[in-house]
């Protein structure tokens, strides 16, 4: 303790100090249990995301990394790290300075309340209880882990499954999930509500509609794949377990990523806004302030910082509804003083995807001196990039679209199942919609005419070595199925077919 | 709302387990893409006096469905121009600095492994060939002083505490306590030292004698080979003999022994003579490490190209070697990346080659390799390593 410059009842103070600040602009945080670690503790939080977590190698690599980077000084260690739960858990590194703990601290205030307040967290987090799921999430797995009857193998392939297809969930927010007998009952009403009481009127053609193919299974396509595998593969019942559990800890994490840059980006507007309001500070905290400031709002040359990009529409926000000018003030007849009013109205009701859309106007992507770039060329140890668009009025679309298709939901492709019974031979038939960006397939990456030419020569893609994640994936998942997958996509524009077989063999096919 | 510091309170361990097992997960990985591991050039490069030398891998990897590279990406900086370009190194300019939020990430970074785990990995299951334990010379060493036995007199810091109390309650039992003479406690005679002692032990030295043809011929990529060819042998005979000792030998027209750094940069032009790099090897040899008391490996490396006169000459003097070393080898680089290089091409073994296989009949200890790209030199070595047993099993 004697290494720092503060003392417990200093930060006390200041954390008083932020709080009733806070408060008096109106934000409503869950109140902030602080945790202070040490760097070992700090690397083990960071890999785990929370202070109990189920065990897998994959977060023991995440420490080994981290801990890798830190050591040859390629990244800093995160000042902290916020729990999205009721009390809020912040994990802050005990070796940060005084006024980097008050900086902290506000930072902190700022993620507590937007996890308090955001519809996605509201809706998919029970923030009281968090904390008690992973724990009984450990506990479960480690249960499973010392049962002499289940292969210790076996555990991590459905882990290593269930990891690679966390993010492939539903992407509607708030709809249940139907048995299959409610989804035919809906569609079976659908239909019914489709014919008229004229319909004997029109001519036969018109009126013959496709067959309804009511033991299809999924009768419409089924974007959540964890969820599917678990209700329909063959699986054991502790299998089929695993499986739930991944999906209940990814429904946690996912409202993390669907407002990664909102989230960040108020949490920065708020501590900038908190700090410059605290009373009484003394003047070395705004130098300490300026310098790391600089640092977390550092636009990236090649990325979308959300810290910086977040923290940019949310003084935008504030701007237009508080003291509006130009258009915002005579075509939209915007009275002004609503600043804070409309800050917490979008808090509550975007995600990272609408808030782009919606608030990243053509100026601010001037400001921010925002382009858009395609890949080009690469070498064995770089990468070449041809700048596409420059904000300019040709340019503000595509850079705003690029953007959206950075965050949220976007950063993953999307994947559905479309039938669990191609062939009627119990092949799963998987379907991925393609929005301009190819699935990783092949490594290195291959143009479409070199695989033509393989494909023509050898008759199949058979090298085993230069498929990667795609093919790698389906292998997971028919750890899980145990009957062969089909997958649809659309690689450079022509359709593709992966097939993987039982025994995990992949055979490429153009055409659907 | 509470501030609490729990950075002293015990536990935080519970990566250890995932820890460790992300690393055999690693290590299996290494062991299956053995070949075109060692092959990479920061293996080689790294120091090889040194025990922590360590090199990069990738992480284990997590498989997602993923995007490829080609899709489109949003920066931000002045300067930018339509149709302009710019670049980055791999893996740079993908993680912001500062605050994280929580959120599992995008990771394709490295772990690093040592290079002692990289010896087990590749001489783990491989012993000395029969045809080198046959000729495995010891030679007598005096060992460290090791403590053996008890001795009665010593120095307090050797004391054996055991053996002092043991030679007390003898000496009490043996004393009547009735006795005038009987005194309690440690006395002066109860008192045991460990006793130091010289050991000698038999031990083992070896040198490798590394030969190369730096002729024109040579370019960096035969070179390459070579060295990756060299090290692989080094660090075999390096870890199976207690001590071992390296030589550097260049030839081209005339030969010249030269340091390390010396032997893998220097390029000089000018015809091959090959039987001068022996001739100076069997000096060598005599001068520093005659073969009664150094188990010896010779291996030359070149590209074939020998003055036709002297071959001869290089038969006689392959013959001397053969006497003296434990293996002597000869290994002849062809370099073609190409993996769709026909085999028959490999297969023209120019002069010396011809010129040394028919001793072959005559000596067990002298081996061939044929060194066409990266991933032939891992192979390569463990077939000569092993053919004895595969020749003696037949």
């Amino acid at each position: 303790m004697a290494l720092h410059d503060w003392s417990i009842a200093e930060l006390e103070h200041w954390e008083r100090q932020i709080r009733e600040v806070a408060e008096s602009f109106g934000l409503t945080p869950y109140p902030v249990d602080f945790r202070h670690y040490d760097f070992e503790q700090m690397l083990d939080i960071h890999a785990y995301h929370m202070p109990f977590r189920y065990g897998h190698w994959s977060f023991g690599k995440a420490y080994d990394v981290q801990k890798t980077l830190k050591h040859f000084e390629l990244t800093s260690l995160a000042y902290e790290m916020v729990a999205n739960t009721n009390p809020a858990q912040a994990f802050c590194w005990r070796d940060n300075s005084l006024p980097l703990h008050v900086l902290v601290m506000a930072h902190v205030y700022g993620h507590s309340d937007f996890f308090a307040n955001n519809t996605w967290f509201r809706t998919l987090t029970n923030a009281a209880g968090a904390l008690d799921m992973f724990n009984a999430h450990n506990d479960e797995i480690a249960y499973y882990r010392e049962d002499p009857s289940i292969p210790a193998e076996r555990l991590e392939h459905l882990l290593d499954a269930g990891h690679a297809l966390m993010f492939h969930r539903s992407r509607v927010l708030g709809r249940k999930r139907e048995t299959q007998r409610q989804q035919r009952e809906r569609v079976i009403a659908a239909r019914r509500a489709e014919s008229g009481e004229w319909d004997h009127l029109k001519p036969r053609s018109e009126r013959q509609k496709p067959r309804l193919e009511l033991d299809r299974i999924p009768l419409e396509p089924d974007e959540d794949l964890l969820r599917f595998l678990a209700e329909y593969a063959p699986l054991q019942d502790w299998e089929r377990r695993v499986l739930e559990i991944v999906a209940a800890e990814s429904d946690y994490f996912t409202p993390n990523i669907m407002t990664k840059v909102m989230n960040e980006g108020w949490s920065t507007y708020w501590h900038d806004r908190i700090f410059h309001a605290l009373p009484d500070r003394p003047p070395e905290f705004d130098v300490e302030y300026a310098h790391k400031m600089s640092g977390v709002v550092l636009p990236n040359p090649t990325s979308i910082n959300p810290y910086h990009l977040g923290w940019a529409i949310w003084k935008d926000i504030y701007r237009r509804w508080e003291r509006p000018e130009g258009d915002d003030r005579d075509a939209w007849g915007r009275p002004g003083g609503d600043g804070i009013d409309k800050l917490f109205e979008v808090r509550d009701t975007e995600h990272d995807a609408s808030f782009i859309g919606n608030y990243l106007t053509d100026q601010l992507i001037a400001e921010l001196k925002l382009f858009r770039y395609r890949w080009a060329a690469e070498t064995d140890d770089e990468t070449l990039y041809r700048v596409a668009d420059v904000p300019d009025p040709e340019g503000y679309e595509p850079i705003r679209q690029a953007a959206i298709l950075q965050v949220a939901g976007n950063r993953f492709p999307m994947l559905r199942v479309l039938n669990a019974n191609y062939y009627r031979d119990r092949t799963l038939e998987l379907e991925h919609v393609h929005d301009g960006r190819n699935l990783k397939i092949f490594e290195p990456e291959l143009p479409l005419r070199d695989l033509r030419a393989i494909l023509d020569e050898r008759g199949d893609f058979s090298g085993e070595a230069e498929l990667s994640d795609t093919g790698e994936v389906l292998r997971h998942i028919v750890t899980i199925w145990k009957n062969p997958i089909i997958l649809q996509t659309v690689y450079d524009g022509a359709p593709l077919t992966l097939r993987c077989r039982r025994d995990g063999q992949i055979s490429v096919r153009l055409g659907a | 709302m509470s501030i609490r510091d729990y950075s002293r309170l015990p536990g935080g361990q519970r990566a250890g387990r995932d820890r460790k097992r992300h690393r055999e997960k690693c290590r299996e990985a290494i062991r299956r893409g053995l070949a075109r591991l060692v092959a990479q050039q920061d293996i080689i490069g790294s120091d090889r006096k040194g025990q922590k030398a360590s090199f990069r891998i990738r992480a284990f990897p997590e498989y997602r469905f993923q995007f490829g590279r080609k899709g489109d990406g949003v920066g931000s900086g002045a300067g930018q121009r339509r149709g302009g370009t710019f670049r980055t190194g791999k893996g740079e300019g993908r993680q912001g600095p500062g605050m994280a939020g929580n959120e599992p990430g995008d990771d394709m970074y490295e772990v690093e492994v040592t290079l002692e785990d990289i010896d087990e990995f590749l001489f783990d299951d491989l012993e000395l060939p029969d045809f080198l334990v046959k000729q495995l010379r010891q030679i007598p060493v005096l060992d460290k002083a090791g403590m053996t036995g008890i001795s009665r007199y010593g120095t307090a810091s050797r004391l054996h505490r055991r053996g002092t109390m043991r030679a007390r309650i003898k000496r009490e039992q043996a004393q009547q306590r009735e006795a005038s003479s009987f005194r309690p406690g440690f006395i002066e005679e109860d008192l045991r030292f460990r006793r130091l002692a010289e050991r000698t032990r038999m031990s083992s030295n070896a040198v490798l004698l590394c030969m190369m043809d730096v002729s024109g011929s040579m370019d960096d990529s035969k070179k390459f080979l070579a060295r990756v060819f060299f090290w692989l042998l080094y660090r075999f005979v390096q870890s199976k003999y207690e001590h071992c000792e390296l030589a550097f030998i260049t030839h081209h027209a005339a030969a010249r022994e030269v340091d390390e750094d010396e032997f893998f940069h220097t390029m000089e032009s000018g015809g091959t003579v090959v039987s001068s790099a022996y001739e100076l090897a069997l000096d060598v040899i005599d001068s520093r490490y005659p073969s009664d008391e150094w188990n010896i490996y010779a291996f030359h490396i070149s590209d074939g190209d020998n003055w036709q006169d002297d071959n001869t000459y290089v038969v006689e003097l392959a013959r001397k070697l053969l006497q003296q070393c434990n293996l002597f080898g000869y290994g002849q680089v062809n370099p073609t990346d190409s993996f769709y290089f026909p085999i028959s091409a490999m297969r023209q073994w120019s002069t010396v080659f011809d010129v040394l296989k028919p001793l072959e009949e005559q000596y067990t200890n002298i081996g061939f390799v044929k060194l066409a790209a990266r991933e032939d030199v891992y192979p390569q070595f463990r077939e000569l390593m092993t053919r004895e047993k595969v020749k003696g099993g037949a």
